[in-house]
């Protein structure tokens, strides 16, 4: 996440998208709404997590208007907590075409997420509401 | 844990920038909760509007950007309010240095949801009303 937003708050014209996105992530989702699906724009890819937990989603977030230039790939794990990946510029119709590689951040956001999962499913992760910490209760994570 | 990165460039968002997006996301969420509580399909909703489906379908993800016309036939087709121009009275009441949202009160879109709306809390005249 840290590395998406340095990197975007660099490039010509992105620093209006990148607050846009922001306040939808953090006040709009995280304060106001919630992690309602309205608005995760497309399902790009599904990870089969492991049995009995079922699928878990990789969305993409936007603002969804035309020309919105911005994807950051994020993981709804319930209505309070939202895991943000990385993500990048799209300007072409699919994630593989786009010039600024965002394929490879989703193939990336798809390793985590099944990552992530397992850890919450052997204990090494706990969810509690709006927080991750690991099994002893620490904010820090190491996977 | 909330970056300092986000956090600084949150503190660098212009106040247009902020209630922007807070409006799109009160529109967003009213018209999915309105079409959910009515049990109304994009493709009903075509039918009714004599639209085609992909045309809903670009009105509903907001790609057609909505307009002020736009957005009353969906009220009119739906039969309550999506947007609030609010009164005099209320237009620049504070509550705890956060703006109010002109934009009818969402509800969570799971279940069944009464409807609800702010604007009639708003014109209360017993608000406190700022400078």
């Amino acid at each position: 996440m840290d590395r998406f937003l340095l990197r975007m708050e660099q490039l010509p014209g992105m620093a209006e998208p990148l607050q846009e996105l922001l306040e939808l992530v953090i006040e709009t989702i995280g304060n106001i709404h919630g992690a309602q699906d309205a608005f995760f724009n497309r399902f790009e890819n599904r990870v089969t997590a492991l049995p009995p937990k079922g699928q878990i989603k990789i969305s993409e977030l936007e603002l969804d208007y035309r020309g919105f230039p911005l994807r950051l790939y994020c993981m709804a794990l319930n209505e309070e907590l939202v895991i943000l990946f990385n993500g990048g510029i799209k300007d072409a119709q699919t994630a593989q075409e786009s010039s600024d590689v965002i394929s490879a951040k989703l193939y990336e956001a798809n390793g985590f997420a099944k990552r992530i999962l397992q850890a919450i499913q052997t204990g090494e992760i706990v969810v509690h509401g709006r927080t991750l910490t690991d099994y002893a209760g620490r904010p820090d994570i190491y996977l | 844990m909330r970056s300092k990165i986000a956090d600084r460039i949150m503190a660098e968002t212009p106040e247009e920038t902020k209630r922007f997006v807070r409006k799109y996301g009160d529109i967003v969420m009213r018209v999915h909760q309105l079409l959910k509580e009515r049990g109304i399909t994009q493709q009903k909703l075509a039918d009714q509007l004599g639209k085609s489906p992909s045309e809903i379908s670009k009105w509903l993800k907001g790609e057609h950007n909505f307009t002020l016309k736009s957005l009353t036939k969906l009220e009119a087709e739906l039969g309550a309010d999506i947007f609030y121009v609010p009164k005099k009275d209320s237009y620049h009441v504070q509550q705890g240095g956060q703006f109010k949202s002109s934009v009818a009160k969402a509800e969570p879109v799971s279940g069944t949801i009464p409807f609800t709306s702010t604007h009639r809390q708003e014109l209360t005249p017993t608000e406190p009303v700022a400078a």
